[in-house]
Formats: structure tokens, sequence, C-alpha cells
């Protein structure tokens, strides 16, 4: 909703969307960029609600286009998320489902240089049409190193 | 041209052996798999070039010309270098001591000598539906423990790992981080450890549990069929080193399954050293924490530790007053005061050599880069063939 508001309101469709409830339902899923809204950057009016709007999207940069931030101060490498995240469980049976190191490259999450990394993100179970709130390398991690934004 | 290697980690009593080392032009660049203490030693720069000739010759020297000497340390290398060292104390007619007795009392021992049951961290994984972490921040001293071994994964008999098979509790003073990924947290309070082993004990006889918390703990206990208690130094000092009382309830504890306990031991090869000296017969004599305090040394040859950081400043303060030798691959506040510093290489990176890990499993270490830093092995060898 505070999204919507600060939005210009007024379902131009410039977007490619029908409605600014839609869009602003896209927006925060990360799936449009805010470029899309052209009035907001050509109108004079929307001058602050674009600034508004990119204070409030400036935390998501460092979040991958899904939304996994690591947070690398604080990740001690203990691999918990590595081990205990459902997707390399299914994908890596033999290495990181017994935790040890990754034998391939279907893992989301592995431990490089002594902090974690992710890749595939795509394959999360919080993403795609059967998304659920999976939060297990949330609540595995000792130092809350790993958030979704 | 870059080559990758599988190598085996000396960053803590895990031992690790899944790290992979990716190599460019003789320099690590990347290393997979080790988390962050591990990889800090196979990331870090090495030491500016020294006279290693000279400093031998030196360390010989001040050996020679000491009344009373000691060595110190040991944890922190390898079983080929350990051995050396005891000849060397043998050589000298000196005293010998590593952390063991400091920090966890007479529990090595105890195990080493299978008066405590024990198991290996292989096992742990493939059969133990509860895990205890008593006194030990495994997550701090040992980061991937609870990932490799000993909550996380999957096993041959646990296939479900933590989320259906496996039981994970910490017992501590306070919520450390390995409390908080634990699935309970029991606290203690300081000393009370005796205490709260009398209420599990009796809970487990019949008696009215005193909380909610140690009800659902006893029963988990009885539903157990292999458990382990992790024993870290935090249990040592509970007990106030009372380790009847832990044989004790280790003995009451198999009344209701198979229990053991592994001691989450600090220095890499703790569990060498203390084997070594067990099958060899050899008894650690008279303690240089004491000699240290009282003046019956007058120069220390410390091996792979660092005291200044990790004894008290009362005791290590005597170690300015007295001839050092320091023989570390890192600069530390020890080699700060030291009289003479012998930069050596670290097994597994730069140099090789045995190492057990807490569980007793022996471990070969193998170079993956070279480098003109000698091995504590080496620099031993040379300072014994001087003598």
């Amino acid at each position: 909703m505070e999204v919507y508001q600060l939005l210009p309101m007024t379902n131009c469709k410039k977007c490619g969307e029908s409605t600014c409830m839609a869009f602003a339902v896209k927006l925060i899923r990360g799936e449009v960029g805010l470029e899309a809204c052209t009035p907001l950057f050509e109108e004079d009016r929307y001058k602050d609600k674009l600034s508004k709007l990119q204070e409030l999207f400036e935390t998501v940069e460092g979040a991958t286009e899904t939304g996994l931030v690591i947070d690398t101060d604080k990740c001690t490498g203990c691999g918990n998320c590595v081990v205990a995240c459902p997707v390399n469980v299914a994908n890596d049976p033999h290495g990181t489902a017994v935790g040890r190191g990754p034998t391939n490259d279907r893992v989301i999450l592995r431990v490089k240089d002594g902090v974690v990394v992710a890749s595939n993100v795509h394959e999360c179970r919080r993403f795609g049409k059967n998304r659920i709130l999976c939060d297990l390398c949330i609540v595995t991690c000792p130092s809350g190193a790993i958030e979704f934004v | 041209m870059s080559t990758q290697v599988t190598a085996t980690c000396p960053g803590c009593s895990c031992l690790c052996d899944d790290i992979e080392v990716v190599i460019e032009e003789s320099e690590i660049r990347e290393v997979g798999n080790a988390c962050r203490k591990g990889a800090s030693l196979f990331l870090n720069a090495d030491h500016p070039a020294y006279d290693l000739d000279a400093a031998i010759d030196e360390a010989i020297e001040i050996l020679k010309n000491a009344k009373s000497p000691a060595i110190f340390g040991l944890d922190n290398t390898t079983i080929e270098a350990q051995r050396i060292a005891i000849k060397i104390s043998e050589k000298l007619g000196c005293m010998i001591e590593d952390y063991s007795s400091i920090r966890y009392g007479d529990l090595l021992n105890l195990v080493v000598s299978s008066r405590i049951k024990t198991c290996t961290l292989d096992d742990v994984r493939d059969r133990a539906d509860i895990s205890i972490f008593w006194g030990s921040d495994a997550m701090s001293s040992q980061p991937r423990h609870l990932s490799r071994f000993s909550y996380f994964p999957r096993g041959e008999h646990k296939q479900k790992g933590w989320e259906f098979d496996r039981y994970a509790i910490s017992i501590d003073i306070y919520r450390s981080p390995t409390a908080k990924v634990c699935r309970e947290f029991l606290k203690v309070s300081p000393g009370q450890d005796p205490a709260l082993m009398d209420e599990i004990l009796g809970i487990l006889s019949g008696k009215p549990p005193g909380s909610k918390e140690l009800l659902k703990f006893s029963n988990e206990i009885k539903k157990a069929d292999f458990g382990v208690i992790f024993a870290g130094s935090g249990l040592i000092h509970g007990l106030n080193r009372d380790m009847d009382k832990l044989i004790w309830f280790m003995e009451g504890l198999n009344e209701y399954g198979e229990f053991y306990l592994i001691p989450m031991v600090k220095g890499y090869n703790m569990r060498g050293f203390v084997e070594m000296m067990e099958r060899a017969q050899k008894r650690i004599e008279g303690s240089f924490l004491r000699a240290l305090l009282d003046g019956g040394i007058d120069a220390a040859l410390i091996v792979g530790a660092d005291p200044m950081s990790d004894l008290p400043y009362s005791l290590s303060k005597k170690l300015l007053d007295i001839q050092t030798i320091v023989i570390d691959p890192r600069d530390t506040p020890t080699t700060e005061i030291a009289d003479l510093v012998i930069h050596t290489g670290i097994a597994g990176v730069d140099n090789g050599g045995s190492a057990m890990r807490m569980d007793g499993v022996e471990f070969e270490l193998v170079p993956c880069i070279e480098r003109d830093t000698p091995s504590d092995e080496a620099v031993l060898t040379r300072i014994l063939e001087g003598l």
C-alpha cells in the first residue's frame, strides 16, 4: 500500500500494467524495475514520490533478483544453511546433504573463501508458481547473516 | 593456468578433508568449503624471509644455557613434530606440557583410556539420535561441526537429518550461537552442572521434573538409542574438574541407551598429543603453569600456542621474565614478547604431517603449495640434533 501511494495513481498504463496497483505488486516482487513508470521520471510533480521510492528500494539493491541478501561480515562460513537447504539436499545427495562440500553446480548455497555465496537462486522454494515460505537457511544461521527482503 | 586440489584444513579439531583449493601460479587463489577460520589459514600471505640457520643456532644456545627449560603448547602441530618435541624434552630432562589438562582436566585421559565411552564423528552423523552440547559453543570454536556431523546432515541411519531424525540441545551459562541453532537451550548457572546432572538422572528414574524443559529433555533421552555429549571446557569448569561426577553421569545415562562423549578440544591435534603420550606410556610430569608461577622455569620453548592470549595475565606475564622461543606460523601477542621467533609453515597448506581429529580419527595433511617456510617438525629436528 505504501508503495502504491508513492506512484502517480493515474492508471495511465504506460508501464504496460492496467493499474498502478498491479505495477506496485510487481515492483515489490522485483518482477519489474521502477524505470518502467516513465511519468515518475519525466514529470516534475512526482519528484518527491520518486526519491522516496528510490530510497525504499535502495536496501534491496544488494539482493539478488530473488531477494536473497547475505551479510558477509556476519557469516562465519559454518555451512549450516548449505546443509539445511532442502534444494541443496535434493540436488546434491552425496555432497551437501551429508554434510560435505558440494559435488555439483546445482546447489543454491555454498561456502567460498570462508563465507556463503548464492547461485541458482531461482531454484529456491520461496519463488515460482508453487512457492512456500521456506526459512531453513535463516533459522539455522547462528549469526543472522542470511535474509530475504 | 589454475589447478584444483582437495585439502585437509588445520583450522580446528574437525580436520575437514573436503576443502577445495584453487591454485594459480603457485599461489592459493580461492578456498571452497572451509569455514572462515580455516579459510583464513589458506588465504593469508606468509612472512618476510629470515635467517633460519641463525635462528636455530640461537634456539639451541638458549636451551643449552638454560637451567630449567620447558616445552609448552604443541596442540597445533603435527604428530611428527610432537614426537620430536618429546625427544627434546627427554634430551634436556625438562618439562613438557600441552593444554589438555589446563583446559579439560582429566577428561582427555579418561576418553583415550576408554574409561568414558566414546565414538567417532562419522558414527554421530550416521546414528546419533540426540546431540548434547554441554559447555561447548561449537558454532564459534568448530564452526562446521553441526553442519558436517552433529546436527544438520543426513546420515546412513539418519536419512532425514535434523528435521525429523535428530535432536540437539545446548546446555550452557548463556544463549551462545550454538544455543541459538539447537532445538533446545537449557540454561545452567555457573557451577551448577553437578546439580543439573543429579536432576536429570533423578527425572529419568521417576522423580517429578522441576520444569517443562527438563521433562522434554529427559523424554528425548529416553527415546534415544544413540546419544552423544559434546563436552567443552565449559562443562569441566562447571563441574569444578570433578571427573568422577561425569563418569557417574555417563554411566547413569547409559542405562537408557548408548551414550558416548566426544571432547570438543581446542587445537587441531590435541587428541593426537594425548593419544601419543598414552601409547608411549608417558605421563605429563608436574605442571608448567605451577612451575611458571613459582619461578621454576627460566626458558620456554613454545610451539604453536599463544599463552599471552589464552592464559590469565597474572600467569602469562611471567613469560616476560624468562627466555622464550616461539615456533609458530602466526604473529601473536606471544610472538610479540618472545626473545626468538621462528616462523614455520602451516600443515595442510605449505607442509605436511599427520593429525588426529577430536574423535581420534587420524588424517594426513598434505601441502597444497610450496613455500620457503620450514615445518615445525623440520625446525624441531634441527634443534634436537644441535643439542
